[in-house]
């Protein structure tokens, strides 16, 4: 857990930039949105099934010809991977409230 | 005194959002909305079919939280308060965005 | 009068630093069963086995004539079929699980050379596929309907799960288990806990929710929801999926671990399957 943890966080430090800054085409976005989603379910098993809907939802758009709509989705698939890595790490300090003493 | 009146008015239509009728029945519907809020499945609510009774029924929102920013805060997030709550924490995990958060607090409160 | 309050609290005090002191599953168990007797007083502990029905008095009657003309029947039927069946080699099941495949209580186990918990689905596809024949899907079909036969000869078992102590990755898996059990997971945020235990017995809509104390016992089960029989690792995934979690693999590493931490939290109880439930 702890060695996934700070693979989780070298996984984000090399993803991230890309996906912030403005550059990169919408597939490389969607890319990196991908990448950041299996990164975090193989660290901390942690999946949510809205992010897999987005990054599919994305892929469609942008075989469509929908760039912006694309890259709308892309991001939002990587907002909600950091929402879910948010969760892990909460959880992961708290969970032990949860069991009866 | 007529113009401090005024200005206290003014203050406070600029600092909360207004309520109206519109954004009450958004609210409402973004709170019944099984794949929205979907509050129903926890929260008695008034004219609500089958409604649940994990959380406690929604009455009195005003007197329970005086406070708007408090409820949308806890909304958001309930288990920073309440880290055993079973309520989603809908502003943290995306499930409602801030908008529709205040869409829902503007109906919480004629309730 | 003092001295025997300071007595007990000193009694009590030393109890549960002990307990705090070697909590390992055995205590786990002891305090999951103890919060269960103390949520549901009214349920006698051998109950629990029955799901809902053993919190939920409205419904048990209609739950009772259900059972008594068992929607699971002709799952049984099915799988004594494939469960007699003779093999392309001329063995079948029965040389892997004896005459009539009553070795519900043997699984989960863990499997030290393997390094892996076992349960009874994984044993009967690695017996198919030892002798030559096509594994079966793991949530539903053939596999729910030869389990439930198997279940069905084994009634009466008693759960008796084992982590043995002298492999610390018995121990591991487990705790991994607890953990899933415990963590809020999907976009909703739910725990297994938080609705079968903490809330359980509570209604989310129509639906009361039910212990996790007697959650394995009771498996295949044929589900009105699903209008079809299913094995304990589809409802694993429906509820995963219900709360915006991606499931997991069914036999996957993750839902084994998670049926034996379930499983050992039921030790105790008697094997009851198949079952209907709603």
């Amino acid at each position: 857990m702890n060695q996934g943890m700070k693979a989780l966080v070298l996984g984000l430090a090399l993803s991230a930039p890309l996906a912030v800054a403005g550059n990169g085409t919408t597939a490389e976005h969607i890319e990196a949105a991908t990448a950041a989603y299996k990164q975090l379910a193989k660290d901390t098993g942690y999946q949510w099934t809205v992010t897999v809907k987005a990054i599919k939802a994305a892929q469609k758009a942008l075989k469509e010809g929908d760039d912006a709509g694309a890259r709308k989705l892309a991001h939002q698939a990587m907002d909600l991977v950091e929402a879910t890595r948010k969760q892990a790490k909460i959880e992961s300090e708290t969970w032990q409230m949860r069991v009866p003493k | 005194m007529k113009g401090q009146l005024l200005t206290a008015i003014l203050a406070a239509s600029l600092l909360t959002p207004v309520a109206s009728a519109d954004t009450i029945e958004k609210g409402k519907q973004i709170a019944w909305d099984r794949k929205k809020g979907n509050c129903l499945t926890c929260h008695m609510f008034e004219g609500g079919q089958q409604t649940g009774n994990v959380g406690p029924p929604m009455v009195a929102m005003k007197a329970r939280f005086p406070e708007r920013k408090a409820l949308v805060e806890y909304i958001k997030d309930p288990t920073k308060r309440n880290p055993m709550t079973a309520m989603p924490p809908f502003g943290r995990n995306k499930i409602l965005t801030e908008q529709e958060i205040n869409l829902v607090v503007d109906y919480l409160y004629t309730l | 009068m003092k001295t025997i309050i300071r007595n007990v609290a000193f009694g009590l005090l030393g109890a549960s630093v002990a307990a705090a002191s070697v909590a390992g599953p055995a205590e786990d168990r002891a305090a999951f069963q103890k919060f269960y007797e103390n949520r549901f007083p009214d349920t006698p502990v051998d109950d629990f086995k029955n799901g809902v029905y053993s919190i939920l008095p409205a419904a048990r009657e209609q739950w009772e004539s259900i059972e008594e003309f068992p929607p699971y029947e002709l799952a049984i039927e099915r799988g004594e079929e494939i469960y007699n069946k003779t093999f392309a080699n001329g063995k079948s099941l029965k040389d892997c699980f004896g005459e009539d495949g009553a070795v519900r209580s043997e699984y989960p186990h863990w499997n030290k050379e393997r390094g892996m918990v076992m349960t009874m689905e994984l044993a009967v596809n690695e017996c198919l596929e030892a002798n030559g024949e096509k594994p079966l899907k793991y949530k539903k079909g053939a596999m729910a309907d030869v389990t439930a036969y198997m279940s069905y000869n084994s009634r009466g078992q008693m759960v008796n799960v084992e982590i043995p102590a002298d492999d610390p990755r018995a121990l591991a898996a487990y705790e991994n288990g607890k953990e899933h059990f415990y963590t809020k997971r999907g976009q909703l945020n739910f725990a297994c806990a938080d609705c079968h235990m903490h809330t359980a017995g509570m209604m989310y809509r129509a639906d009361t929710t039910s212990p996790a104390f007697g959650h394995a016992t009771s498996w295949p089960v044929f589900r009105s929801k699903w209008q079809a029989m299913g094995t304990l690792h589809r409802r694993f995934a429906g509820c995963h999926n219900n709360i915006r979690a991606n499931p997991y693999k069914a036999q996957g590493e993750e839902y084994r671990n998670l049926e034996y931490f379930v499983t050992y939290m039921s030790n105790g109880l008697e094997f009851n399957g198949p079952a209907a439930r709603k």
